[in-house]
């Protein structure tokens, strides 16, 4: 691999910038046998870290969209959220209070919760576990997206691990454990829950195909749903966008209360990711 | 045991059936065969539209029935909806699947009439038909009632359609178990837009020029449609998608292997007969493996970081008084798939493996007399007349509105043809050499300090 100037034309506003060429491909072969490692692109020869430690994204405050007298109220906990979950969310005309990863909302009156996606290591969110937890006794429906689902598993008693290989891109698929249905979804992550350390309220919900590792995970008897793929990604499929939102609403016929927070169409807007998770070694 | 009359196929090949019979594929035969053979199930959907054309008549004639014989995958009743226009366009607009307005006619007075609804120009089709036979651009009642005329002694029914005009190409090539399961494993688009058939067009795997918005919707609308039909198996379905408004039309769905199933199969190393044929057997997507890594299943959408261009190959020469425009009808004889990193790669790599002496887009032995006429009215060699037509400088944007022609593909085109001028205008030395070696088009663009002819459209 080398390095280039590089000057985007054709359409594009030309300006030069650096940029490494033949990368990619040197470093997929490279890492498909050795699974994920800390690395560093450097001019000068450098010895790339062990781990590097993630920082947590978040708001300083909470912020409130779209109040209204009558709407139902939804926490939504954001741990490095994804513009489009939000944007979801709204679309259904829900009131939503968008919190800090930290913010204690046990105290507050809410209809849900969502716990959001976000980079790192989901065993160092302490105190996002600890709130969770706190809320877990009330039956009011808990949905977690990604790093959401994670933190599900971790306030309950499970725990997770690093992947050897991050599951990344748009077509990652995907089985319903309970009605064997496929669906190609987008995934972002390079943790995943241990199956063995879940505890028995709970359940597997969905599977990934590829490596048969954990990709949802729902409780046996109260509203607590949540999926590592992202159901509202775009761009990416629309498979199970639908799913899910069936998936909430037969969680929360079940419990005739609360309110149903589904997934909405796709918008352009929403900018790619990359690994951000290289922690654990 | 198989039946197939062809001696030049890999399928009549000793080692493919226990039994071959070379005999005519019609109903009198195929009966008799089945009578003594008595299979226990037939497939259909291995021996293009003949298979499905004979499996219908076979149902219809009641011969399955009398044997016990299983048609093994897609059921008969759910081809007989893709293939019939009228029953077509009603299961699709039962789940909200846009299809192009049209009416069907089995006379020459009713064909009249839907064209007369529609407006002219309009676009003909027959039903139960092979390679866009018998259809075609429409522009007056005295025309429409000739060719009506024709087509109606071959078949009982011809669609009267809107005409798309500029509208893109595009298909999808959907794979689907008998559980509902559906993948879509590769999408393609045309370089040529709405009025050339697939087979007669230059078709890039995957499509190039879509939005996020426009290649998901169109994936969430096949997926819909296959499983709203019940199709088992492998089918392609096809969409004309406006350039712009992003509104789109189901063209057709076929519910078979075709040549765009062996294309997209080839592009994209998905063994599509292969799962086909196990679906079929009732095996669902996730229980099948998937042969490229040994260890996941089926089910998976595969990713390409290269493109494939097919390219069709016409002998139109051979033949001194044949018309060399193409249209809706097939015309070409066979085609060439070339992979590349970019598209003026692959689009190189095509136009040399056609083996009609053309050593790319810039050295060809054609004599184009007036290049913008052969744009837009497209004739077998349109390709290298848009090549001839910027030597003459005329501008991409002048080629696209003649004809339709997306200004994605266009302007990869223009960047071979800067290329060439620059490498004839400099002394060839390492970087251009490896600039032309590449492609012609990385976006590491060395000769930035030139004035390009497209830099202006962002």
């Amino acid at each position: 691999m080398r390095a280039v100037n590089c000057r985007y034309q054709n359409g594009y506003r030309v300006k030069a910038f650096p940029c490494l060429q033949g990368l990619i491909h040197a470093l997929t072969k490279y890492l498909r046998t050795r699974g994920v490692m800390a690395g560093s692109i450097s001019a000068a020869a450098v010895k790339a870290p062990k781990s590097v430690r993630i920082p947590i994204i978040s708001i300083p405050e909470p912020i409130v969209y779209n109040a209204g007298p009558g709407k139902k109220k939804v926490i939504l906990v954001d741990c490095g959220l994804k513009e489009n979950i939000l944007r979801s969310l709204l679309a259904l005309d829900l009131e939503v209070k968008r919190v800090p990863y930290n913010y204690d909302f046990s105290g507050e009156k809410y209809d849900g919760v969502v716990l959001s996606s976000g980079p790192g290591d989901p065993a160092d969110y302490t105190e996002t576990i600890a709130i969770t937890k706190k809320c877990s006794p009330a039956p009011k429906p808990l949905l977690g997206i990604c790093l959401g689902n994670q933190i599900m598993a971790l306030a309950s008693g499970g725990t997770t691990y690093k992947l050897k290989f991050g599951h990344r891109g748009h077509n990652q698929p995907c089985q319903e454990a309970a009605t064997k249905h496929c669906v190609i979804t987008s995934q972002n992550h390079g943790y995943a829950i241990d199956e063995k350390t879940l505890p028995k309220q709970w359940r597997v919900s969905y599977r990934n195909l590829n490596d048969n590792s954990v990709e949802g995970i729902e409780h046996k008897t109260k509203p607590f749903f949540s999926v590592q793929f992202h159901p509202e990604a775009c761009p990416g499929p629309t498979d199970s966008g639908d799913l899910f939102a069936k998936s909430l609403e037969q969680c929360y016929e079940r419990y005739q209360k609360g309110c149903c927070f589904g997934v909405g169409g796709l918008r352009i807007g929403q900018a790619g990711e990359f690994d951000y998770s290289v922690r654990r070694p | 045991m198989l039946i197939n009359p062809n001696i030049a196929t890999v399928q009549t090949d000793d080692d493919m059936a226990d039994r071959v019979y070379f005999q005519p594929l019609n109903v009198e035969t195929v009966s008799k065969i089945l009578a003594r053979e008595k299979p226990d199930a037939i497939a259909l959907s291995f021996g293009g539209q003949t298979a499905l054309n004979l499996g219908l008549e076979l149902e219809r004639s009641g011969i399955l029935k009398k044997l016990g014989i299983r048609v093994l995958g897609t059921p008969v009743k759910v081809i007989e909806t893709t293939e019939d226009r009228e029953l077509f366009k009603q299961a699709l607009a039962k789940i909200g699947t846009k299809t192009a307005r049209s009416f069907t006619a089995g006379t020459v007075e009713a064909a009249l009439a839907a064209a007369k609804t529609l407006g002219y120009p309009v676009m003909m089709r027959s039903g139960f038909s092979l390679g866009g036979l018998g259809s075609g651009r429409i522009d007056s009642p005295s025309q429409l009632k000739t060719r009506v005329k024709e087509v109606l002694a071959a078949v009982t029914q011809v669609l009267i359609e809107e005409y798309l005009v500029g509208w893109k190409e595009v298909e999808y090539e959907v794979v689907r178990d008998c559980d509902g399961n559906t993948i879509t494993v590769c999408n393609m688009e045309n370089f040529d837009p709405m009025g050339v058939h697939t087979g007669e067009s230059i078709v890039v795997a995957p499509s190039q020029t879509l939005t996020n918005y426009e290649y998901h919707m169109l994936r969430e609308v096949a997926i819909r449609t296959i499983n709203h039909l019940g199709i088992i198996g492998e089918c392609n379905i096809q969409y004309a998608l406006h350039p712009s408004s992003g509104e789109y039309r189901v063209i057709e769905v076929n519910a078979r292997l075709s040549r765009s199933s062996a294309l997209a199969s080839k592009a994209t190393g998905y063994p599509l007969a292969f799962v086909a044929s196990k679906l079929m057997l009732g095996k669902r997507l996730y229980e099948i493996k998937n042969t490229v890594t040994g260890k996941t299943s089926a089910f998976y959408e595969p990713a390409l970081d290269y493109l494939a261009v097919k390219m069709p190959r016409w002998d139109l020469q051979k033949l001194k008084s044949s018309d060399h425009h193409i249209g809706s009808e097939m015309k070409s004889v066979g085609e060439v798939m070339a992979l590349g990193r970019s598209f003026p790669e692959a689009l190189q790599k095509a136009t040399r493996m056609l083996n009609i002496g053309a050593n790319g887009l810039s050295i060809h032995a054609h004599d184009i007399s007036n290049p913008m006429d052969e744009i837009a009215h497209p004739t077998d060699r349109r390709l290298f007349a848009i090549y001839e037509a910027l030597k003459q400088g005329v501008t991409a944007d002048e080629i696209h509105q003649a004809s339709h022609i997306d200004r994605w593909f266009l302007d990869h085109i223009v960047a071979i043809y800067n290329t060439e001028q620059q490498l004839k205008e400099h002394r060839l030395d390492a970087a251009r050499l490896q600039h032309a070696k590449n492609g012609f088009q990385r976006h590491c663009n060395r000769y930035a300090d030139k004035p390009d002819r497209t830099a202006n459209s962002e």
